[in-house]
């Protein structure tokens, strides 16, 4: 039940410039993702919230006091660590206990026994506490981990990559526990991840973060479908968002028109202004795989394709296209397209996204 | 096929021969000292002293009951040998010292491994310094000083100056257990709310304890075995056994049998230690299994 507050935050180590100047806020009780590639500066937010590390430029604050005198064991913050970070040598009932026993927690030994149980329980290690860390699997330690950090019930969760190393069922069922437990836990949660999966499934707001730089704060809904820029584009949805590369000019009658490198394609721009042609020669035209509509009867306002590759997803099948001399991926639930086949490609116009191809910002979207 | 394969088994079969043949040689040359200082231990005066070495021998205790009861042979009065007295000196000494080393370096280690302060690699390579000249270019500087202090023949005397033996020992290793140490693990245990101290003494110690019973050992292998301190700047109220085996070369003769027992008695401690640890040295000295 805490405020996070994070202004134009720098840190560097050495020479390396690993965050850039980073503002943004967590609000009381949010599930707040930071998503980025490895490098981008992720676990360096968290361990300066952490008070790990120092803060090279900038202040943290949490519900509006700044932390950067208060030494890590007196933030009253709790942590998961990617590596999970157990006491290899105490059991599992110890590990857990661990944080209770310090001198800031004063518990009786009643409450420290009762908690630690109560934590066990919902995580379901209960039968787990006499074993020591070693004889434990890897999800397994992910909930000893997750249990010691809730155990004390700290007002504010930082996580890194907690479940980056289970493998993909696990990794599933845990999403969807954390999820449970933050509904019932009264806590502000910082989760760093590299799977736009997990931020996308778990956070109430994604903070994505690249090379040092923030390069949208928004929902999972505005990240995914109204991406700021490419970079965000590009890191949410598998298989990729087709980028293609275009031109916009100006059209006979109706406007502007978009013009698929190679000429292959055009269509007009729907609510286009006249300045793009001046600024916006370059631009590039960002479509899901999913959105692309393919048919096999040439449609009027398509473009035709020649189908290069079909790969059977079970549900969907993943069809690359080849228009000109791009190669579009395309999601289909049609399985009744063969290599060779001449399509009609359609982009529906409330899906395609445009951006600047030289800044890489949005221009417009759906 | 067949062939092939039994020419390639046929040449591993000799390898492993050759190995194994190699071992024994090894084993027989570094031993050989040992044995024939326990058989000597046990072998009378005439025994002893036979122009032809004997192999066989009508065995004594003899020897043995001389160096405990610290009664010489009357014979040759000028032969003074306490060796109760040298193996209590060289225990208090070499305990003393591994302790004072263990408790005053493992701190620094720590600090060395985990905190940054100015002139903090200057400082652990001074400790390692200590090793770099032979105990002997040093001793007379020593001597004096020790004289002045008031520290020659002392107990505490000799226990400081084997700093200068396992202090360097114990930091540079303990450092090392330190270094190897997950950084996360200690950097939870400061989240879950404890000082540096309580991280220290609650989970950096516990994780390196096998490395502190291997360095510990090793440390006391040194000590116990260091001559020249002792020689120097003890007397015979302080000797260590190693200097007081000395003792039982007398103007008369020379007590080959109780220097003989005297030595195995004195090889026992390290030995024993060494043994019963083993295991523990093994993993000490194999460290990286603390990652859970």
């Amino acid at each position: 039940m805490l405020t996070v507050e994070i202004k134009n935050v720098h840190k560097q180590y050495g020479n390396v410039h690993a965050l850039r100047g980073i503002s943004f806020e967590c609000r009381k009780n949010e599930f707040l993702a930071i998503l980025g590639p490895s490098g981008a500066g992720k676990t360096s937010i968290l361990k300066m919230i952490a008070g790990l590390e120092s803060i090279t430029e900038g202040e943290i604050s949490v519900d509006g006091q700044s932390i950067r005198s208060v030494p890590s064991e007196a933030r009253n913050v709790a942590m998961v660590f990617e590596t999970y970070a157990l006491y290899p040598h105490l059991s599992v009932f110890e590990n857990l206990a661990f944080p209770l026993k310090s001198k800031t927690s004063r518990l009786s030994r009643e409450a420290i026994d009762q908690r630690v149980r109560e934590t066990a329980e919902t995580l379901q290690i209960g039968h787990l506490l006499d074993r020591k860390p070693a004889e434990l699997s890897g999800g397994q330690k992910q909930r000893v981990s997750l249990g010691r950090a809730l155990v004390r019930k700290t007002g504010l969760l930082l996580m890194d990559e907690p479940i980056s190393h289970l493998d993909a069922k696990l990794r599933h069922r845990m999403r969807r526990e954390l999820k449970k437990h933050h509904r019932t836990l009264d806590a502000t949660v910082v989760y760093v991840t590299h799977d736009y999966l997990e931020a996308l499934a778990l956070a109430d707001r994604i903070v994505v973060l690249n090379q040092g730089k923030i390069h949208q704060i928004g929902t999972p809904r505005e990240v995914y479908h109204d991406p700021a820029d490419l970079f965000v584009a590009s890191l949410l949805g598998h298989p990729r968002i087709n980028l293609i590369p275009a031109g916009v000019k100006k059209g006979s009658g109706d406007g502007l028109r978009i013009v698929l490198e190679g000429g292959s394609a055009e269509w007009p721009v729907p609510g286009a202004h006249d300045k793009w042609t001046d600024w916006c020669a370059d631009i590039t035209v960002g479509i899901r795989p999913q959105h692309i509509r393919l048919s096999r009867r040439n449609a009027e306002s398509g473009i035709t394709g020649e189908v290069y590759v079909v790969e059977n997803l079970g549900v969907n099948h993943l069809i690359e296209v080849k228009v000109g001399t791009v190669v579009l991926n395309v999601l289909s639930r049609d399985s009744e397209y063969t290599i060779g086949q001449n399509v009609s490609v359609q982009f529906p116009e409330d899906r395609v996204m445009l951006f600047d191809r030289i800044s890489g910002k949005k221009l417009r979207s759906a | 096929m067949k062939g092939h394969f039994m020419h390639a088994f046929d040449i591993q079969l000799k390898r492993n021969a050759w190995i194994t043949l190699g071992l024994i040689a090894y084993t027989v040359f570094a031993l050989f000292p040992i044995v024939w200082i326990v058989m000597m231990s046990f072998k009378g005066h005439l025994d002893i002293v036979s122009p032809t070495p004997k192999i066989l021998f009508k065995p004594t205790l003899e020897n043995y009951r001389a160096i405990f009861t610290n009664v010489s042979n009357p014979l040759y009065e000028t032969s003074r040998a306490d060796f109760l007295l040298y193996f209590k000196n060289s225990c208090i000494v070499t305990v003393s010292a591994v302790m004072l080393s263990l408790l005053v370096g493992i701190p620094a280690a720590y600090a060395l491994a985990r905190f940054r302060f100015r002139g903090k690699e200057d400082i652990a390579f001074t400790f390692l310094s200590f090793r770099f000249a032979p105990e002997i270019a040093v001793i007379i500087p020593i001597y004096i000083l020790y004289q002045k202090l008031h520290l020659y023949n002392t107990h505490a005397g000799l226990i400081l100056v084997y700093q200068l033996i396992t202090l360097p020992l114990v930091v540079w290793i303990i450092r090392g257990y330190f270094e190897d140490l997950s950084l996360e693990i200690e950097q939870a245990a400061r989240l879950d709310g404890y000082t540096w101290w309580g991280v220290f003494t609650k989970v950096a110690i516990p994780l390196v304890k096998p490395g502190l019973a291997s360095t510990g050992i090793l440390a006391f292998i040194f000590a116990w075995n260091n001559f020249i301190f002792g020689l120097i700047l003890g007397a015979k109220e302080t000797f260590p056994t190693t200097v007081g085996t000395l003792g039982f070369i007398s103007y008369e003769s020379v007590l080959w049998g109780q220097m003989a027992a005297a030595t195995v008695i004195t090889i026992l401690p390290p030995l024993l230690l060494s043994v019963f640890i083993q295991r523990y040295l093994v993993r000490g000295l194999t460290m990286g299994a603390v990652r859970g």
